[in-house]
């Protein structure tokens, strides 16, 4: 408690100090300011329209500094002070906790990889995916959604709004794409990497028991033929079917928001995007479509009436 | 504890004379590969005799003509339809036409950004009937005959169908018709993956992307095994120049109207309703019972893209009563370029064509 007031007292005399510092500050600059737009250089934009003898500018100013030095005055009262404090004290605790449910999530992301590392050299059976181990890939989404794409999401505001919003999204379906892709592209390495396990076991058994294979086309084909093996299986599965939708759903849509990127830059530059062209195209194909079924009229006409004449 | 002896001795020589094959083989490989090579596909003559948009109409004359009525190829929209004319040799073109076969096959261009928002029913209703209404004014006659591949296949049910005045046989070849299946990798990702909204992402679904697709369907084979092959048979010059061909027709890949694959996914991977008779297209029911004309429909025992049971299931919900289910024991494309099928495939459909003409 004693600690506590001394504290107060300490912050109470630094905020002074640093109030009077700044206060002198202002009021030379103000000073400055208007003794050099008083002088010839003094122009029509800093000159008041009333004739009052003050200057715009200085006026603007003035009147900023006034406030300010009230502020100033208002903050170094010992209840502002305090209240300051127990603000600053509760902001840091906040950024704490922030960033203490940042370190748990990558905790956990690295408690995945680990596991997945783990596993591997870890016995091997041909034909079964069954400890095909691709989490990582979601634990590494999941710290992403929890922790990163909420900062893509926050709203933009101002003038360009539209376009940060444009490219925030890009960064956003980019980073889920590419998750996803190499999601992809791990899950295809796997019957690569359990088939050689699958050779090496069997090399290590034909080896114990004198059997040794000289002919290198002999073990290609064995290994073709498990990698197939393998591979079928993976295709077949579960696992590889959503990856490979949830790859081709995150694929269209980080096209998408790309063209989106690319269409507005294009619109800057006054040169016709994909969705105008596609506008063109469809017309063009309700045109054509419409022509030659009116030409097929016209002709079953005159083959009518070249019937009825005849 | 036995102690195990390693043929030391073996293992060395082994390694020896692969490294002089390895060797010899570079070295041939570097004549072959820069020297003259024939990979050029889609070589028997033909004429374009009906242009629509990005569409094109190819005609193929037989020396001797043996059957009347022409034969309407309908090749799919993923793909291209050189694969029917890989080299004079390894063509059901070149077979059809020494059976005595009149060919018109169908080239769908590549379609482009203007052509998203073309549907099943512009290509059913419009470029495939237009074309069939040309060949009967053409030839003076009233029906023609169809044969489809695949998707072209699908095109062909859903024409025929619709307009069963217009057409005197039906063939159809690796056609899917029934999308209730977990067989194949195809079906399986398609009812569970929203491929579809990558049109949106597109405009149209892009060639590569779903060539992409493809070999992921059997990445140790087609993306590895393929290729070893290669190399192990790239002294070889007749080996290489097949496999470039190969190359050149896979990977020619046109993107796929946005409308049409969407379309494709949702009523038939999805929903499956051209088995049931439940399609719609231009507003207009698919009844598969309009289908009366005599029937052959062919598929592969090991097609991974289009299992035998989304193929076997058509004839039965048919409402022909000529009809006949070839199955060969070959994968999709087999049917159409192996050897084997070579000899059997093109002449099965001139002599089957050939009796019900006569």
């Amino acid at each position: 408690m004693k600690d506590d007031n001394g504290q107060a007292e300490a912050m109470a005399t630094f905020a002074q100090t640093w109030l009077n510092t700044a206060q002198k500050m202002w009021q030379d600059l103000a000073s400055f300011q208007q003794q050099t737009t008083e002088g010839p250089e003094a122009t029509a934009f800093t000159q008041d329209a009333d004739g009052d003898g003050k200057y715009k500018t200085y006026r603007s100013m003035e009147t900023t500094f006034a406030n300010m030095l009230t502020l100033m005055k208002l903050m170094a009262s010992k209840e502002s002070q305090e209240a300051l404090s127990k603000g600053m004290a509760g902001f840091a605790e906040s950024m704490v906790d922030l960033s203490g449910e940042s370190m748990d999530s990558i905790a956990d992301y690295q408690a995945q990889l680990v596991q997945t590392f783990a596993k591997i050299g870890e016995h091997t059976t041909a034909y079964n995916l069954e400890d095909l181990d691709h989490t990582t890939f979601a634990a590494f989404r999941e710290l992403y959604r929890s922790e990163l794409q909420k900062y893509l999401h926050v709203p933009k505001i101002g003038l360009p709004r539209e376009n940060h919003e444009r490219l925030s999204n890009l960064v956003d379906q980019t980073g889920l794409y590419y998750s996803h892709l190499m999601e992809l592209v791990f899950i295809f390495m796997v019957p690569f990497e359990k088939t050689n396990r699958n050779m090496q076991e069997k090399m290590r058994l034909a080896l114990e028991e004198g059997d040794v294979n000289e002919d290198f086309g002999k073990s290609y084909n064995e290994w073709i033929k498990t990698l197939e093996g393998h591979f079928m299986e993976l295709l077949q599965s579960k696992e590889y079917t959503a990856v490979l939708n949830e790859t081709i759903s995150s694929h269209a849509s980080y096209k998408e928001t790309r063209q989106q990127v690319i269409n507005s830059v294009l619109t800057e530059y006054q040169i016709p995007t994909n969705k105008d062209m596609d506008e063109v195209y469809k017309d063009l194909y309700v045109t054509r479509k419409k022509v030659k079924e009116l030409t097929r009229q016209v002709a079953q006409l005159q083959k009518e009436l070249q019937a009825l004449s005849a | 504890m036995s102690t195990v002896k390693i043929p030391v001795d073996l293992i060395v020589k082994n390694l020896e004379e692969e490294t002089k094959a390895t060797r010899s083989r570079l070295k041939k490989a570097s004549t072959v590969l820069t020297g003259e090579l024939d990979t050029e596909i889609s070589t028997t003559p033909y004429d374009i005799v009906y242009e629509e948009d990005r569409v094109k109409l190819k005609h193929y004359k037989p020396k001797k003509q043996r059957t009347k009525i022409p034969l309407l190829v309908i090749y799919a929209l993923i793909n291209r339809e050189t694969m029917l004319d890989l080299q004079p040799g390894r063509s059901v073109v070149e077979t059809l036409l020494n059976q005595g076969v009149e060919v018109y096959m169908i080239d769908w261009g590549y379609p482009t950004r203007k052509d998203q928002y073309q549907t099943i029913g512009d290509h059913v209703n419009g470029y495939i009937h237009n074309i069939v209404d040309f060949i009967r004014e053409e030839k003076g006659i009233e029906k023609v005959n169809i044969m489809g591949i695949c998707m072209g296949g699908v095109f062909s049910v859903i024409y025929t169908a619709l307009h069963p005045e217009r057409v005197q046989n039906l063939v159809t070849t690796v056609t899917p018709t029934n999308f209730d299946t977990n067989q194949g990798l195809l079906n399986i990702w398609m009812k569970n993956t929203d491929a579809h909204v990558l049109c949106d992402a597109y405009a149209n679904m892009p060639g590569d992307l779903m060539n992409l697709g493809f070999l992921l369907l059997n990445p140790a084979r087609l993306m590895i095994d393929k290729y070893v092959g290669f190399m192990k048979n790239i002294d070889n010059k007749n080996f290489v120049e097949n496999f470039i061909r190969m190359e050149k027709w896979i990977f020619d890949s046109p993107d796929v109207p946005a409308a049409t694959f969407k379309q494709f996914i949702l009523d038939f991977y999805k929903k499956n309703l051209l088995i049931k008779s439940e399609l719609e297209i231009d507003g207009e029911r698919v009844d598969l019972a309009k289908i009366t004309m005599p029937v052959l429909n062919f598929y592969g025992k090991f097609d991974h893209l289009v299992p035998p049971e989304a193929c076997e299931q058509f004839t039965a919900e048919i409402g022909s009563k000529d009809k006949e289910d070839v199955c060969f024991n070959t994968g999709h494309i087999g049917i159409y370029v192996s050897s084997k099928y070579q000899r059997e495939f093109a002449p099965k459909i001139a002599s089957w064509l050939s009796e019900r003409e006569n």
